[in-house]
């Protein structure tokens, strides 16, 4: 692939991809430093395997796939990952600030994914990214049935999870009011 | 493919998968067409999407400063593409150079085996020339891979290039705190925003527990081996018990991981060589031990030559082992019966009227589901044995008399209740039988004046066994017949 070529699908690809990808990686490492930079490596990286003249068929489901390994790398290089922290112990005053760039909020949706076990959690995250089932299956090992019964108990724990939460409000009132809140970043 | 014949609902990963479109062609049709008939289905699916549209709308709510950050991002990537294109065009002439160095190497061989032929006179020199240029090939070739794809040059400048124009955050006050290794329970204190949730409340571990009860209910462990499932103090669930052999035990392990997660399933079974002492509670529940069926043991050689006459009149060869055959027909299928019956019985025990009305209605379902099988199982049974049995006993004891007690059965009864019932005439039958062709002793009766017991005769044993086996047949058929009212347009499974 030459530099015009690459350029090109670098330039539809990029804006789409690295929100999803940092979402991704924040979410699975708890940093959004951390994040980026894993991810802007991925994407170094597959820029070089492109212009390098590389095949890659789906260059999402490769960017995910190598997030994912990379995160395996740092996790276990650097083991000392205070920055985690922020999600596992709550107080009252990291919460008052305002919310900063480098520490990924106590979101709502890490408070979700904790109700998840991990590999229903993965499958969601993945599925966040738009990848299809059977990209998600090879990346974790299991077939797209699989993925999809994960899914779906995944859904259904989040549905529980969200109407026991607002006392019988539906799931969709509670997002609904949530959404209405100013963004602050 | 999904068998259509084994439940007649979407199941939440076909409809979910039918709403991201990712499903084979062969299922799309079945599935579309299901929805435009099935309510229930779509209101299931509707569920889904809306819970999917939240989790949607939450997630987008947090754009991790979107799109700065994403700008920023690209601004760097771009600063490195100049630098990495740069390398790249700087390293073109190498590259070139090691090119030709290659097609030289390769083209050179032919013209080397030409001069080691002329100079040595024989091709053996050229053979040896040959590894030389081979090896001064490949030594190019890696030579030449390396200096592209691997130089550790390419990889330094762009990360920090990366960490020059990524904007540097203020330090924060970092409190470190417990790492994260599960996902746990949340607390009050760690959920300050939502209101205290809790573990969701008991229909829902019902619910896994059905479930696991009705995988296990397909491979038949209800019927053939002692398997309970228990809450554990966790919250989570035990399945244990005992199993015949190992690949049993393995065929069980394979469909509970298919189905459960390993957080709140644990799982604890044994063959029968590695614990029967463990668990004799289990022992207890679980259906009669077999007893080693002798046909026509002991001194009860009342029918045997009446049934070999029978069969020797109806023109069977081999009149002999057709009675043995017959007797054994009749043992084992009065077991099967009994376990049939026992399974049902645990069944009605464990969900009773009122916890029905406490479960979803897709628990419901599941159980009603393990009912209906066990019904129909007994009925098959019992209609296969009264087959098999009555035309000898026709002829060797006369007609069935009615009895009447078919006319008393309400129609339409409850399966709960006359699962008690149908357990206590599946062992009447069981004790019949084996007192008939094993070799058991007969049943007693009290004598009229309930002092004295006396053994009953064979022909009133058989008349008692005749009589059992048709009320239970009635009985299963009203039973159906009650499921059918209570459960009106789900379609049987048979």
């Amino acid at each position: 692939m030459n530099e015009r070529e690459a350029s090109q699908l670098f330039d539809e690809l990029y804006e789409s991809l690295h929100p999803q990808l940092l979402r991704y990686a924040a979410h699975k490492t708890g940093s959004v430093a951390l994040a980026e930079d894993v991810v802007q490596e991925v994407f170094m990286r597959l820029y070089r395997e492109l212009r390098l003249g590389h095949e890659i068929e789906s260059p999402r489901a490769w960017a995910f796939c190598v997030v994912r390994r990379e995160i395996g790398h740092h996790q276990s290089r650097d083991g000392a990952f205070g920055v985690r922290a922020p999600i596992d112990c709550l107080d009252e005053a990291a919460l008052a600030r305002p919310p900063a760039s480098g520490v990924v909020e106590a979101d709502d949706v890490s408070r979700l994914l904790s109700f998840l076990s991990p590999r229903e959690a993965e499958v969601l995250l993945l599925r966040l990214g738009n990848l299809k089932y059977r990209e998600i299956g090879t990346e974790l090992g299991i077939s797209a049935k699989s993925v999809a019964t994960l899914l779906a108990r995944a859904l259904t724990k989040l549905r529980a999870v969200l109407t026991a939460a607002h006392g019988g409000e539906t799931a969709t009132r509670y997002a609904e009011t949530e959404s209405a809140k100013p963004l602050q970043r | 493919m999904r068998k259509r014949n084994q439940r007649n609902h979407c199941s939440d990963d076909v409809l979910l998968a039918h709403a991201d479109s990712e499903l084979p062609v062969h299922e799309e049709s079945w599935v579309a067409t299901h929805l435009s008939e099935c309510w229930e289905c779509r209101a299931r699916l509707e569920e889904l999407e809306n819970t999917a549209q939240t989790l949607a709308r939450l997630v987008a709510a947090n754009r991790f400063g979107w799109p700065d950050r994403t700008a920023a991002s690209r601004a760097a990537f771009d600063a490195w593409k100049r630098g990495f294109e740069h390398e790249l065009a700087s390293r073109q002439p190498t590259l070139q150079r090691v090119h030709s160095l290659r097609s030289w190497a390769l083209s050179a061989v032919p013209e080397f085996a030409r001069m080691g032929r002329r100079v040595a006179g024989s091709g053996l020199a050229a053979l040896m020339a040959f590894p030389l240029i081979a090896l001064a090939g490949l030594g190019s070739w890696y030579y030449a891979g390396h200096l592209i794809v691997e130089s550790p040059d390419m990889e330094a400048p762009a990360r920090e290039t990366v960490r020059r124009l990524r904007p540097v955050p203020p330090v924060l006050p970092v409190v470190p705190g417990p790492s994260r290794i599960e996902p746990t329970a949340p607390t009050p204190e760690m959920v300050p925003v939502l209101p205290e949730v809790e573990e969701p409340p008991l229909p829902d571990m019902r619910a896994k527990e059905i479930e696991v009860l009705y995988a296990l209910h397909r491979v038949h462990a209800c019927v053939e081996d002692s398997i309970e499932v228990v809450p554990t103090p966790a919250g989570g669930l035990l399945v244990r018990g005992i199993t015949s052999t190992r690949e049993r035990r393995a065929q069980l392990l394979a469909v509970l991981e298919e189905l459960a997660d390993p957080q709140w399933l644990e799982t604890d079974i044994r063959t029968v060589a590695e614990g029967v002492s463990a668990f004799p509670q289990i022992l207890e529940q679980a259906t009669q031990p077999e007893i080693a069926a002798a046909p026509f043991g002991g001194d009860n050689l009342h029918f045997r030559e009446d049934l070999v006459r029978y069969f020797a009149e109806h023109g069977q060869a081999e009149a002999t082992s057709l009675a043995i055959d017959f007797a054994n027909r009749a043992v084992s299928s009065s077991d099967s019966l009994l376990s049939e019956a026992w399974a049902l019985r645990r069944l009605a025990l464990r969900f009773g009227p009122q916890e029905l009305h406490q479960l979803r209605p897709q628990s419901v379902w599941l159980v009603e589901m393990m009912a209906r099988d066990h019904l129909a199982a007994l009925r098959e049974e019992v209609t296969a044995v009264r087959a098999a049995l009555e035309p000898p006993f026709t002829a060797i004891a006369g007609p069935l008399t009615e009895t009447g007690s078919a006319a008393e059965l309400m129609h339409g009864r409850q399966w709960g209740e006359w699962s008690l019932e149908a357990l206590e005439i599946a062992q009447q039958i069981r004790r019949y039988t084996i007192g008939l062709f094993a070799g058991a002793g007969l049943p007693v009766v009290p004598e009229a004046d309930r002092l004295r017991v006396r053994v009953k005769t064979p022909e009133e044993t058989l008349q008692d066994l005749r009589a059992a086996l048709a009320s239970l047949d009635a009985g299963v058929r009203s039973a159906e017949e009650g499921m059918e009212t209570e459960y009106p347009g789900r379609i049987s499974r048979h």
